[in-house]
C-alpha cells in the first residue's frame, strides 16, 4: 500500500494477547480499555488486516469519554444503602433516562434544538433563536492556565458558531473552581501550579480571548476548595443569536468538505483522550502536546466571514473542530453519509506531521463546512476577501465509510457504523452510602456581626470586582444589567441581561447556580439546589420560569469508583425531578469526568468535589421591567419571600466555623415554583424596586449586599422571618441557606398591592431601608448584628483587592 | 540571517507590566526586589537588509513616544550590573500570534523577506536576590515550562 | 433631506462595528461596514463617504501595540485617499482602538494635517491591566465649537471605557501645552462632580486626564470611552435606580457629526 512512504504505521493487534493489547493502548496514550481493544481486534480480524495508526487513533478518539460520554450513555448498576436498607436499580443510559426525558416531558414549543447539536437553541422572537452552550476545559487549564482557558472560551464560541448553520456569539459566561488562593507554597503538591497562578492565568486567558473576540463576558462565579488544587475547573459558556431559518443543517452526499480558519500543527494531540485520564505529577511532561495557545483574531476573522457565508446560504452544514480535530468533525458530519478526505491538502503550520497527527490535531480556530459544489467558488471568495484560509479537503460520499487518503494512498478505511456504534457497552457500578458528619455543638452567639463579616470575606462570597472589570461586559452595546450594580457600580448582581438586537426591547437573562459544598452531604440536594439557585437568580432580575431553559455541566471524579458514580447518579436524578417540577427544560449539557489527582508524595488520590454547574437562560419581552439588587430608597420596606428552615448543612456559616453538618438545604419545588411565578408577576407589574437572591450566607449576606450596594443602611427584625418550627436560633435564621428565598425592597405605597400579588406564598415584612448607613438586625429587642455598610463592604471587597 | 530586536520603555514612560511583576514577586513571598524592567523581544529570520530591520524597528515595533529599541546588542548594559536578566521565549511549534502579526506588519512596510518572527519577553530584575529565588520567580511566575523556555543570568 | 453616508471601517479584530453603525443610523446616517481590504483593492472608495468611523476592537489582536498594524495599513496602503478625505473637510472619528489607530497613523493630533511623525500615543494603563468601567468626562470649554462632534453636548458626560492601553501621553509637555492652547483637548476625565481626579476616575493615568482630542480643524476626533455604548438609558449602569432621560449621553456625538455633514458637506 506504500504506507511507509506516507509515514503511516500498521499496528499489529491481530497477534496481540490481552497484555499486549493493553500495552498498545497505554503506550500510545489511547485511553482504550481492554474490552474496547478486543472489539477493535475483532473488527480488523473480520476484515482480515491490521489497523493503521490513523484508524486506531480515530477509534481511540471517537470512543473517548470526552467525545462519546460512555458513562452517561452506558449501563449503571446503582445500589443505595439508606438506614441499613438496600435498594438496587439498573439504569440504561443516564442521559436519556433523566436529562433528555425531562425535556421531552416538559415539552416546550419554544425549544428549537435540544441535545442534538453543538448547543441548545430556544426561541428569542419571531425571527431569531438563542443558542447556549457551556463547556469545561479543565485538564488543559491545570497545565497551562492561560492557554487552557483561552482555548476553552475559543472552543465554546465555536460551539454556538457551529450550531445549526451558525449563531452569532453575543455573550460569554465563566465559572471557575480553584484551590485556595492563599495556599502555602509548602503545601503545594509536586507537579501542580499554585492556585493563585492558575487563577490569574485563567482570568487572563478568558480576558484576552473574550475581549478580543468582542463578546461581552457578563456572568460567572468563582469558587474555592482545596480539592481543586490539582484539578481546577474552568467552565466557559457562550450565547449566540441565530435566525430561526438557520437552526437546522443537513450534509448532502457529494458536498465538498471545506476546512476554514487556522492551520494545523501538533497542538492538542491527544487532547480528548487526555481529558479522560487522571492527572499525575508527571502530567505536565507527558501531556504538553495537549496544550494549545489560542489566536482570538483568527477566530474573529472566521466569525465575521462565516456569518456572511451563512446569510448567503453558501453551505449545507457546519461543525466546529474541537476535541479530536478533523477526526471528530468530519466523522460526525459524515456519520450518515460517508466521507473521503485527502489529508495532504490540509494546510499545516510546519512540515513533518504524520497523517494521524493531521487528522487528530486540535489546532484551534477551525471549522468544517459541507458545501454544494456549485457554491464553492462563492464560498471561497468570501473567506479569501478577509484573509481567512479555506481549503477543500475532501467530499461527503454515500458509501457510509470513512475513507482517508494521503497522497493517494489509503491510510484509513472503516465503516462509519463501526466508528460510531462499535463501542462495547459498559456497565458501571454505583454504590451510595449516606454521608454522616459531626454535628456542630456550639451555642447560638449573642453577636453575629463577626460571623457575617467572616462570611462576606470568605473567598466564595467576597467581591470578584478585580476579575469582572478585566472583562469587557459592555461590548456589542446591549448590556442592560451588568455584573456589578448599585450606587457605586460595585454590588454583586444576581444575573446579567443583554439586548442582542439594539432596535428591540427583548432581552436575554443569563444566570448560574453551583454549590459543591452541598454535594459533600448529598449530591441529590446539591443538584436540586443548583437548579433552584440558577432559576432564583434569573427570576430575581425579571426572568420568568415560563421561558427559561437550563444547561447541565457535570465535573466529577473518577466514575469507575462506585461511590463517585453513585454521587453522579443521584445528582442526575435530582436534575430530572427538579427540572420537571419547575418545567424548565434542559437544552444542552456536558460532562468532564476523571478529575482526580494522584499525589505521589503522599500516595493520595484526591478527587474534586462533585461539581454541577447549572446555567439558566431566560428570554424577557421588555428589558425596561428588569430590576437590580441594590437598595434604592430609605423608608422602603424589606420583605423576605420564602420560608427559612433549619438547613445549615454545607452552609457558609458552618464552613467559616469549621463544620460541614448534615442538614443540607432541600428544594420544595411545588412551593418554589409558585413563589417564583408570583414574584415574577410582581416584578413585571413594577411593584418591586430591588430583589436579591438569598443563597450563600443566607438572609445575612443577601441583605448586607443589598444595603452596601445601594449605599443605604437597613434595620431588620428576625422575629418576623417565617421559619419552620423546629428551631429558634438567630444564627440559623440569619445564615440558613434554604432554597427558593428572595429579599425584596418595596416602596411603602406599593406594599399593599405587593402583598396581594404574593398571596398564597410565604413572605413577611422584616424591616426597612434607612438613610443612616447603619446595618442593624434585631430579634425582638435583642441586637444580633450591629455594623455599618462601609465596614461590611470593606471586608467583602478586601479579599480580592489585588 | 537572524535578528534579535529588543524593545524597552524610556525612563520617562511607565512600565506598568514591570510594576505588576514587582507586586507578583512579593506575593510569592520573595522579598528584596527593588525594580523590574520589561522588554519585548522579536527574533526575526530571513533575508532582510540592515536598513529594512531599521525600518521595522522604527515604524512597526517601537512606539517612539514611550519606547526605545536595539537590534544590535542589548538594552541591558553596564548600569544594570548586579541585576538578573531573564529571557522567556515560546517553545518551537507553540502558536505565536504576535510573531505572525509582525510578518504581516513588515509586509505593509514593503518588506517581504521575513521567513519567521518569534516573540519573547525579557525582564531585568534589580535587587538582592539569590539564584534560587530567581529560578523560583521564573518557574512560578514568568514562564511555563509546558510552552516556554526560559534562561536567566546575572549581569556582571 | 440629504443622505449622510458613513463608512465604518472594519478589519480583523474590529469588534464595535455593529453598535457604532447602529449609533450613526440612530443619528440619521446611512452606514456601510467596509473591510479595509475592500478599500485597498479599490472595490470601495473612501471618497464616496462624508464620515469615516474607526470603531473599537482589537485590530490585528493589538499585537505589537494597540492599533499599530491598522495604523500602518492606513499610513502605507491608503495614504492618498485618506489625505484627500481629510483635505475635503470630511469627518473622522476613532473610538477606543480607533483612537489608538489615529494617533499611531499620525491623523491626530493633526496640528497641520496628517503627520509623518507620531507625536502622541496611547499605551498601557497605569493599573497594568484591561479595565471596563464607566467614567465621567468634562467637555473642555475652550474647545467648545472647535470639535464638530461635540458642538452640542452636556458639560459632563458619562460613558464606559474598556481598554488596556488608554494612557494618553505625548513626546513632551510642549505638545500638551499646544493641544490645550489650540483647544484640541475635547474631553478630560473627572469625578462625578466634575473635578480633576486620579484613578479610578482617570482610569488609565492619562497625562492631564486627557480622554479625547481633535485635530486643529475640529473635524478629526478620537476618544477612549465608547459613546456608542450609551445610546439609551438602559445602557446606564444605574438606570434601575436613577431618573435618567431616554437618550444616552453618547448619541449626541454621532448626531452632531451627521448634522454637520448634512449642513456643510
Amino acid at each position: 500500500m506504500g504506507l511507509d512512504k506516507v509515514n503511516v504505521k500498521i499496528v499489529n493487534i491481530l497477534d496481540a494477547d490481552y497484555a499486549q493489547l493493553q500495552k498498545i493502548s497505554n503506550d500510545g496514550l489511547l485511553s482504550l480499555n481492554l474490552a474496547e481493544m478486543q472489539t477493535i481486534k475483532k473488527y480488523f480480524a473480520d476484515i482480515g488486516r491490521n489497523p493503521t495508526d490513523v484508524e486506531l487513533e480515530t477509534l481511540a478518539q471517537t470512543w473517548s469519554e470526552h467525545c462519546v460520554h460512555k458513562t452517561f450513555k452506558g449501563l449503571v448498576e446503582y445500589k443505595e444503602y439508606n438506614r441499613q436498607e438496600e435498594r438496587i436499580e439498573i439504569i440504561d443510559n443516564l442521559l436519556k433516562t433523566y436529562l433528555m426525558k425531562a425535556t421531552q416531558e416538559i415539552d416546550k414549543d419554544w425549544c428549537l434544538s435540544v441535545f442534538a447539536d453543538n448547543a441548545g437553541v430556544i426561541v428569542f422572537d419571531d425571527d431569531y433563536g438563542i443558542a447556549f452552550k457551556v463547556e469545561t476545559h479543565n485538564h488543559p487549564s491545570a497545565i497551562e492556565p492561560y492557554g487552557g482557558s483561552e482555548t476553552g472560551i475559543g472552543g465554546v464560541i465555536r460551539d454556538t458558531l457551529g450550531v445549526g448553520l451558525g449563531a452569532k456569539p453575543i455573550l460569554n459566561t465563566d465559572v471557575f473552581c480553584f484551590g485556595p488562593h492563599d495556599l502555602p507554597y509548602e503545601k503545594l503538591p509536586k507537579g501542580t501550579l499554585h492556585p493563585r497562578r492558575v487563577f490569574k492565568g485563567v482570568v487572563a486567558g478568558v480576558r484576552d480571548y473574550g475581549n478580543r473576540m468582542g463578546i461581552p463576558t457578563a456572568n460567572g462565579a468563582i469558587l474555592f476548595d482545596k480539592r481543586y488544587v490539582g484539578n481546577p475547573l474552568v467552565y466557559c459558556g457562550n450565547v449566540g443569536l441565530i435566525p430561526r431559518d438557520k437552526v437546522k443543517k443537513r450534509v448532502k452526499p457529494g458536498d465538498l468538505i471545506v476546512m476554514i480558519g487556522g492551520r494545523v500543527g501538533r497542538d492538542g494531540i491527544h487532547g480528548a483522550t487526555f481529558a479522560s485520564i487522571e492527572l499525575a505529577e508527571d502530567s505536565e511532561e507527558t501531556s504538553s502536546g495537549a496544550v494549545q495557545i489560542g489566536n482570538a483574531i483568527t477566530e474573529k476573522r472566521m466569525v465575521d466571514t462565516l456569518l456572511q457565508a451563512r446569510d448567503r446560504n453558501l453551505y449545507d452544514a457546519i461543525t466546529d473542530c474541537g476535541a479530536g480535530g478533523l477526526s471528530s468533525a468530519v466523522g460526525e458530519m459524515g456519520e450518515k453519509t460517508g466521507a473521503k478526505v485527502h489529508l495532504e491538502r490540509v494546510p499545516l503550520k510546519y512540515a513533518g506531521l504524520a497523517p494521524w497527527e493531521i487528522w487528530l490535531s486540535e489546532a484551534q480556530e477551525r471549522m468544517v463546512l459541507s458545501v454544494p459544489s456549485e457554491k464553492i467558488d462563492d464560498l471561497l471568495e468570501v473567506f479569501e476577501n478577509e484573509d481567512v484560509e479555506a481549503t477543500i479537503i475532501g467530499e461527503f460520499t454515500d458509501n457510509k465509510r470513512l475513507h482517508i487518503l494521503y497522497d493517494g494512498v489509503t491510510v484509513a478505511d472503516m465503516k462509519m457504523e463501526f466508528v460510531h456504534d462499535g463501542l462495547p457497552n459498559i456497565t458501571k457500578k454505583a454504590v451510595w452510602h449516606k454521608s454522616q458528619y459531626k454535628e456542630p455543638d456550639f451555642d447560638d452567639p449573642d453577636d453575629l456581626t463577626k460571623y457575617l463579616k467572616d462570611i462576606l470575606a470568605s473567598p466564595n462570597v467576597a467581591s470578584k470586582e478585580w476579575v469582572i472589570r478585566q472583562y469587557d461586559h459592555e461590548v456589542q452595546g446591549g448590556s442592560v444589567l451588568k455584573p456589578l450594580q448599585g450606587v457605586e457600580n460595585d454590588g454583586p448582581g444576581d444575573a446579567c441581561i443583554t439586548r442582542p438586537l439594539l432596535h428591540s426591547k427583548r432581552g436575554v437573562v443569563i444566570s448560574n447556580g453551583i454549590n459543591p459544598k452541598y454535594g459533600d452531604i448529598d449530591t441529590y440536594h446539591m443538584a436540586a439546589s443548583a437548579i433552584d439557585e440558577a432559576l432564583r437568580n434569573a427570576v430575581a432580575v425579571g426572568g420568568r420560569l415560563e421561558h427559561t431553559a437550563i444547561l447541565d455541566n457535570f465535573s466529577w471524579g473518577n466514575p469507575d469508583k462506585p461511590d463517585r458514580m453513585a454521587d453522579l447518579v443521584r445528582a442526575i436524578k435530582a436534575c430530572y425531578d427538579t427540572a420537571v417540577a419547575y418545567e424548565t427544560p434542559f437544552i444542552s449539557g456536558k460532562d468532564s469526568l476523571y478529575n482526580e489527582f494522584s499525589n505521589s508524595s503522599t500516595g493520595e488520590t484526591i478527587s474534586i468535589p462533585p461539581t454541577l454547574l447549572i446555567s439558566a437562560i431566560s428570554v424577557i419581552p421588555d428589558i425596561s421591567k428588569a430590576i437590580s439588587m441594590d437598595a434604592k430608597t430609605p423608608g422602603d420596606a424589606i420583605y423576605i419571600i420564602g420560608k427559612t428552615y433549619n438547613e445549615m448543612g454545607g452552609s457558609h456559616y458552618y464552613h467559616v466555623r469549621g463544620y460541614i453538618g448534615n442538614s443540607v438545604p432541600v428544594v420544595r419545588p411545588k412551593r418554589g415554583k409558585d413563589t417564583m411565578t408570583r414574584l415574577s408577576d410582581a416584578i413585571s407589574l413594577g411593584l418591586v424596586k430591588a430583589c436579591h437572591d438569598c443563597s450563600e450566607g443566607g438572609i445575612g449576606v443577601a441583605t448586607a449586599e443589598m444595603a452596601f450596594a445601594g449605599g443605604y443602611g437597613m434595620k431588620l427584625n428576625l422575629s418576623h422571618v417565617p421559619v419552620s418550627h423546629d428551631f429558634t436560633r438567630n444564627d440559623i435564621i440569619l445564615f440558613s441557606e434554604s432554597n427558593s428565598r428572595f429579599i425584596v425592597e418595596i416602596s411603602p405605597e406599593k406594599c399593599g398591592e405587593f402583598e396581594k400579588s404574593m398571596q398564597g406564598t410565604v413572605f413577611a415584612h422584616i424591616g426597612q431601608v434607612t438613610d443612616n448607613k447603619k446595618f442593624e438586625i434585631h430579634n425582638g429587642e435583642d441586637m444580633v448584628i450591629s455594623s455599618n455598610i462601609e465596614s461590611l463592604k470593606e471586608v467583602w471587597q478586601k479579599t480580592f483587592k489585588w | 540571517m537572524q535578528w534579535k530586536i529588543e524593545i524597552g520603555y524610556k525612563p520617562t514612560a511607565t512600565d506598568a507590566m514591570g510594576q505588576g511583576i514587582e507586586k507578583d514577586i512579593e506575593d510569592l513571598g520573595i522579598s528584596g526586589v527593588e525594580h523590574v524592567r520589561t522588554m519585548h523581544i522579536y527574533i526575526i529570520e530571513g533575508e532582510i537588509a540592515d536598513y529594512d530591520i531599521e525600518n521595522i524597528c522604527e515604524n512597526l515595533l517601537t512606539d517612539r513616544i514611550t519606547q526605545v529599541y536595539r537590534h544590535k546588542g542589548s538594552l541591558v548594559d553596564q548600569k544594570d550590573s548586579g541585576s538578573w536578566v531573564v529571557e522567556v521565549t515560546y517553545k518551537p511549534g507553540v502558536t505565536d500570534p504576535v510573531g505572525e502579526s509582525t510578518v504581516k506588519g513588515a509586509k505593509d512596510l514593503g518588506i517581504n523577506g521575513i521567513k519567521s518572527a518569534r516573540t519573547g519577553q525579557k525582564y531585568v530584575i534589580k535587587g538582592k536576590i539569590q539564584e534560587e529565588d530567581i529560578d523560583s520567580i521564573c518557574k512560578r511566575l514568568l514562564a511555563n515550562d509546558v510552552i516556554q523556555n526560559y534562561k536567566y543570568s546575572k549581569i556582571a | 433631506m440629504k443622505k449622510v453616508k458613513v463608512i465604518a471601517l472594519r478589519t480583523a479584530g474590529t469588534n464595535c462595528d455593529y453598535e457604532t453603525a447602529h449609533a450613526f443610523k440612530t443619528a440619521g446616517a446611512e452606514v456601510d461596514l467596509v473591510h479595509i481590504n475592500q478599500l485597498i483593492r479599490g472595490e470601495k472608495e473612501l471618497s464616496a463617504y462624508y464620515i469615516m468611523a474607526i470603531p473599537g476592537g482589537f485590530s490585528y489582536g493589538d499585537d505589537i501595540a494597540a492599533g499599530k498594524i491598522l495604523a500602518n495599513e492606513l499610513k502605507y496602503r491608503l495614504r492618498k485617499p485618506l489625505e484627500n478625505f481629510v483635505a475635503d473637510g470630511k469627518l473622522v472619528i476613532g473610538i477606543c482602538n480607533g483612537f489608538q489607530v489615529m494617533v499611531k497613523a499620525g491623523l491626530l493630533p493633526g496640528f497641520e494635517g496628517i503627520s509623518d511623525v507620531q507625536e502622541t500615543t496611547l499605551y498601557s494603563n497605569d493599573s497594568g491591566k484591561f479595565e471596563c468601567r464607566w467614567v465621567y468626562m468634562k467637555h473642555q470649554a475652550n474647545s467648545n465649537g472647535k470639535c464638530v462632534f461635540t458642538r452640542e453636548i452636556k458639560d459632563i458626560i458619562y460613558l464606559p471605557i474598556a481598554h488596556a492601553e488608554g494612557k494618553f501621553t505625548t513626546a513632551g509637555e510642549d505638545i500638551l501645552d499646544k493641544l490645550e492652547a489650540n483647544g484640541q483637548v475635547v474631553f478630560k476625565y473627572v469625578d462625578a462632580e466634575g473635578n480633576k481626579a486620579d484613578y479610578p476616575w482617570n482610569p488609565n493615568g492619562s497625562d492631564r486626564n486627557i480622554a479625547g482630542i481633535c485635530d486643529s480643524t475640529g473635524r478629526i476626533f478620537g476618544l477612549m470611552p465608547h459613546p456608542e455604548r450609551y445610546l439609551t438609558r438602559y445602557n446606564h449602569p444605574r438606570w434601575t435606580r436613577e431618573d435618567l432621560p431616554e437618550e444616552g449621553d453618547g448619541l449626541a456625538i454621532f448626531r452632531n457629526a451627521v448634522n454637520y455633514a448634512r449642513e456643510k458637506l
